[in-house]
């Protein structure tokens, strides 16, 4: 290679010179953009010199601190925006960057106006030839993001806290149904921990078969559409150990997720006691409902706030018939002065009744229909001033005690009436014993003959009385017998028409033919009673005397109200007349003895007093209804003997017969013939006499014609007893059936003790009398 | 002419019928009560007895069983105003023992000489 010239080295030089000069200019250029750049980076930098002096800052940087360059040139970053507590930290900044590290950290820095900003920095060394000259520092503004994530975290815990505070079980459930996360009342509420839970299980897990579809049909369609779907609702939950919980749910999806947030409350508790309550109400309204009270709660200001259907039964009024209080009283009483004393009783109960006191009152209500019921009314004053009211019918019970006092009272007048019965008699035997002396001692023609015949006469009507307080009193002895009262009710009524006058006319209707336990006699007594009061209230007017006798069963709703009656079959006759009737006041006391409405003289108070004591014995019952001017009505209850009813008819039943050679005695005439007509159809022989003393004659005789003797008891001269006794004196084997009358007595013990064999009552029932003497004649034989 | 043993605890009614048949012209012996009825009656027998029921003492029942069992001829007419049970009641049990009349308190003085005339004839 050649040596170059001058001139080429020259040239070299001019073009090595451009070259550089071009390059200088190039990279004059290029630190020109790079200045600007950095200038306006929005990146705030700062340049320091080797002795921590700033040099330069760019524009970002003058905005962010709100120094001005020129301000700051020269200074430590310590004096501009690493003050006060900041000043150590930018300082081993500073340092490390000058020793030639690069550094990377945040922090916080002052504006220029002494608040802070959050930053990012970094520090780089500015190295020349290997040598430090330098170093930039470039910070970024993060206060803004710091202040998101401070928000973000913030609001993280709230929601948070409220999720575990609510005081509700939570969880919040994926799309596919798995649990993403509980809360602690979760945990509790299903048993397992969070752990166990979250990520892991499903809530359909936790959900009774009967509910598994209905909750999964909910989900899906919140799935597809998140307002679709009941916001809440009540299921059943089972938890960890299998306990079924009664739950609550309400539920939302997370916005913009497919995330379900449920909230639920065990409400097992709750609806047990609802489930108590509804039972425990419907135990009360079964109670007040069945009860035979009727029950009302009225307000303070007398409105109706609850009535009873039994309330309604008891009196007819509906709830629109008695819209309130006021209303109540109108019809209830309507009697004016009746009402205001009710009222007045109510109103001070009202104000000076504690909560909670009874105030037991006794009012006459009238019914819707008009009747009367006698009402006990218990109030008892609610909290807050309402009044809780039960009403009681007390209208039988009042009948049935005043019956019973009744009942005890005319027990009591016969328990004396009797005991003085006995003294009565001997007193008036002396009465009259004297009495008659006395009129044999007078001379003849003497007034004073007519003075003791009025003694004797009332001696007389006395003796007729204790007879009638005996009766009364149930203390004669009566002899009850199976008796078809019929035939003593038609024998009444034909002894009653020829002396009742054309003006009262007589129906009779009688239908029954049943027996009844009684003595013909009283049973007599009491038609004859019972017909002259009739007679007696219809005397001046005329009228209808009606008697019934008719077959009833009494039910017990009947006897309830009926002290002294059973249930059962009767017999029931009824005596009715269209008299004057007998006066409401009056009416209690008709069956006392010495009570009578007839003027004086005419009566001696004693029939109904003497019938009432018949008809108790026998176990019987009487009623009086009465209207004045009306009449009177009186219904005889006597028990029915059933055995009797459900007997075959009598013509089925052959009777016993036979062809034995009968001897019957009566003085009756009448008598005699029946008696020989029926032994006659019985195929006996039959001879007959009306004298005991006759009797007797034929007996004697010829004693061995005869196989029986029937006699009547009350015979004049001589009894049936005492030929009875003279016929065996003549023949001890002749057997002899007693018959006896209304109102001789003679028991089996004293009859046999007299050596008769048998005894029949009369009026004579065939079957008996033919049972009778088939006995006898009998048992005779196998002798 | 006969003689009568009144029994009875009454002494008013004794006395009357005392009077009654001293008026007919019979004898009258009387005691008040069965016990000295029956002692009078043992020292001098009566052609006819007229006993009372309720007594003090002595009732007339027992009275009778024990004149009856002593005495079977004795003729006797009880009489009654009755007690609780009422007076037939009493006299019926007096007819079943063997009385040969009975009369119930009070009765008319020709049903008693009816009865006695009746028993002494």
């Amino acid at each position: 290679m050649c040596k170059p010239t001058y001139e080429e080295l020259e040239q070299k030089v001019k073009e090595l010179e451009k070259e550089a000069s071009k390059r200088k200019q190039a990279e004059e250029k290029l630190e020109q953009h790079l200045a600007s750049l950095l200038h306006y980076s929005s990146l705030a930098i700062i340049t320091l010199n080797d002795k921590q002096r700033i040099i330069s800052c760019n524009r970002y940087f003058e905005n962010l601190f709100q120094f001005e360059e020129t301000e700051i040139l020269g200074k430590k970053l310590d004096q501009v925006i690493a003050r006060k507590e900041y000043i150590k930290d930018a300082m081993s900044y500073t340092k490390k960057t000058l020793r030639g590290e690069a550094i990377h950290g945040t922090g916080r820095r002052y504006r220029k106006d002494g608040t802070l900003i959050d930053v990012e920095f970094v520090g780089v060394p500015v190295v020349i030839e290997g040598k430090v000259v330098g170093a930039y520092g470039i910070y970024l503004d993060v206060t803004a993001r710091k202040h998101d994530e401070e928000a973000l975290r913030e609001s993280r815990d709230a929601y948070q806290t409220i999720f575990e505070t609510t005081g509700t079980a939570m969880l919040i459930g994926e799309e596919d149904t798995t649990i993403f996360m509980i809360n602690k009342e979760f945990e509790k509420l299903c048993g397992y921990s969070k752990e166990e839970v979250e990520g892991k299980k499903s809530w359909i897990e936790f959900l009774v078969k009967a509910d598994l579809e209905r909750l999964k049909g909910y989900h899906n369609v919140r799935m597809t559409d998140p307002n679709a779907g009941p916001p809440y609702y009540e299921f059943q939950f089972i938890d960890k150990q299998g306990n079924v919980k009664d739950c609550f749910i309400t539920l939302s999806l997370i916005p913009g997720t497919k995330k379900t947030v449920g909230s639920l409350i065990d409400i097992t508790e709750r609806k047990q006691a609802e489930e108590a309550l509804k039972k425990s109400e419907e135990r009360f309204r079964v109670l007040v409902e069945e009860s035979p009270l009727g029950v009302f709660l009225i307000d303070k200001d007398g409105h109706y706030r609850y009535i009873s259907p039994k309330f309604i039964e008891m009196f007819g009024y509906t709830r629109g018939d008695i819209p309130n209080g006021r209303v109540w009283f109108r019809k209830a009483y309507p009697d004016q002065e009746y009402r205001d004393k009710v009222v007045s009783a109510w109103m001070s109960d009202r104000s000076d009744s504690e909560v909670g006191e009874h105030r037991p009152r006794i009012f006459t209500v009238t019914c819707k229909d008009g009747s009367k019921k006698i009402i006990q009314f218990r109030a008892v004053t609610m909290e807050g001033g309402d009044q809780f009211v039960i009403c009681e019918d007390i209208t039988e019970q009042q009948n049935l005690e005043a019956q019973l006092i009744q009942a005890q009272r005319m027990e009591a007048i016969g328990t004396l009436a009797g005991g003085i019965a006995h003294d009565f008699n001997n007193i008036l035997a002396v009465v009259i014993g004297y009495s008659e002396l006395a009129k044999m001692k007078v001379p003849e023609g003497s007034d004073v003959i007519s003075d003791l015949d009025e003694v004797l006469k009332a001696g007389n009507r006395a003796k007729n009385l204790v007879q009638q307080i005996l009766t009364f009193s149930h203390q004669r002895e009566e002899e009850k017998k199976p008796l078809q009262i019929h035939f003593i009710v038609k024998e009444a009524l034909k002894l009653l028409r020829p002396s009742l006058p054309a003006t009262i006319e007589i129906r009779q209707n009688i239908t029954s033919a049943s027996a009844v336990l009684a003595d013909p006699t009283q049973i007599h007594q009491v038609m004859m009673n019972l017909c002259t009061n009739a007679y007696h209230a219809m005397r001046d007017t005329g009228g209808v005397l009606e008697v019934s006798l008719s077959d009833v069963e009494l039910a017990s709703d009947f006897t309830a109200r009926h002290l002294e009656i059973h249930p059962g079959p009767y017999v029931k006759l009824t005596i009715s007349d269209t008299g004057h009737g007998i006066e409401k006041k009056g009416i209690d006391k008709i069956f006392d003895p010495y009570f009578t409405t007839k003027e004086k003289g005419e009566g001696t108070g004693m029939g109904l007093a003497v019938v009432h004591g018949i008809v108790k014995t026998y176990g019987g019952g009487i009623t009086v209804y009465s209207e004045l001017e009306k009449g009177t009505t009186f219904h005889v209850y006597l028990p029915r003997i059933e055995r009797e009813v459900t007997a075959e008819p009598e013509e089925m039943i052959p009777l016993p017969m036979g062809k034995e050679q009968i001897l019957f005695v009566d003085d009756e005439p009448a008598i005699v013939d029946i008696g020989k007509s029926m032994l006659e159809q019985m195929g006996y022989k039959v001879e007959v006499r009306t004298s005991p003393i006759e009797a007797h004659e034929a007996f004697r005789t010829q004693p061995d014609k005869f196989d029986l003797v029937i006699t009547d008891m009350t015979m004049p001269k001589v009894t049936g007893d005492e030929l009875a006794k003279e016929l065996m004196a003549i023949r001890p084997d002749i057997p002899i059936i007693l018959c006896t009358g209304f109102s001789e007595r003679i028991t089996e013990e004293m009859a046999k003790a007299l050596g008769i064999k048998a005894f029949v009552m009369k009026p004579f029932v065939i079957h008996d009398l033919a049972n009778t003497i088939r006995r006898i004649l009998d048992q005779e034989k196998e002798k | 002419m006969a003689l009568i043993l009144i029994i009875d605890d009454d002494d008013l009614f004794r006395a009357m019928l005392r009077q009654m048949l001293e008026r007919e012209g019979y004898e009258v012996v009387d005691a008040p009560d069965g016990k000295e009825g029956i002692r009078l009656y043992r020292m001098k027998p009566t052609d006819l007895i007229i006993t009372d029921i309720i007594m003090p003492e002595r009732e007339g029942l027992e009275t009778i069983v024990e004149l009856q069992r002593d005495f079977p001829e004795v003729k006797i007419i009880a009489m009654s105003g009755g007690g609780r049970v009422g007076p037939e009641n009493y006299l019926k049990i007096a007819k079943g023992m063997g009385v040969q009349f009975t009369l119930e308190k009070p009765f008319q003085r020709v049903e008693l000489l009816e009865a006695v005339q009746e028993l002494l004839k």
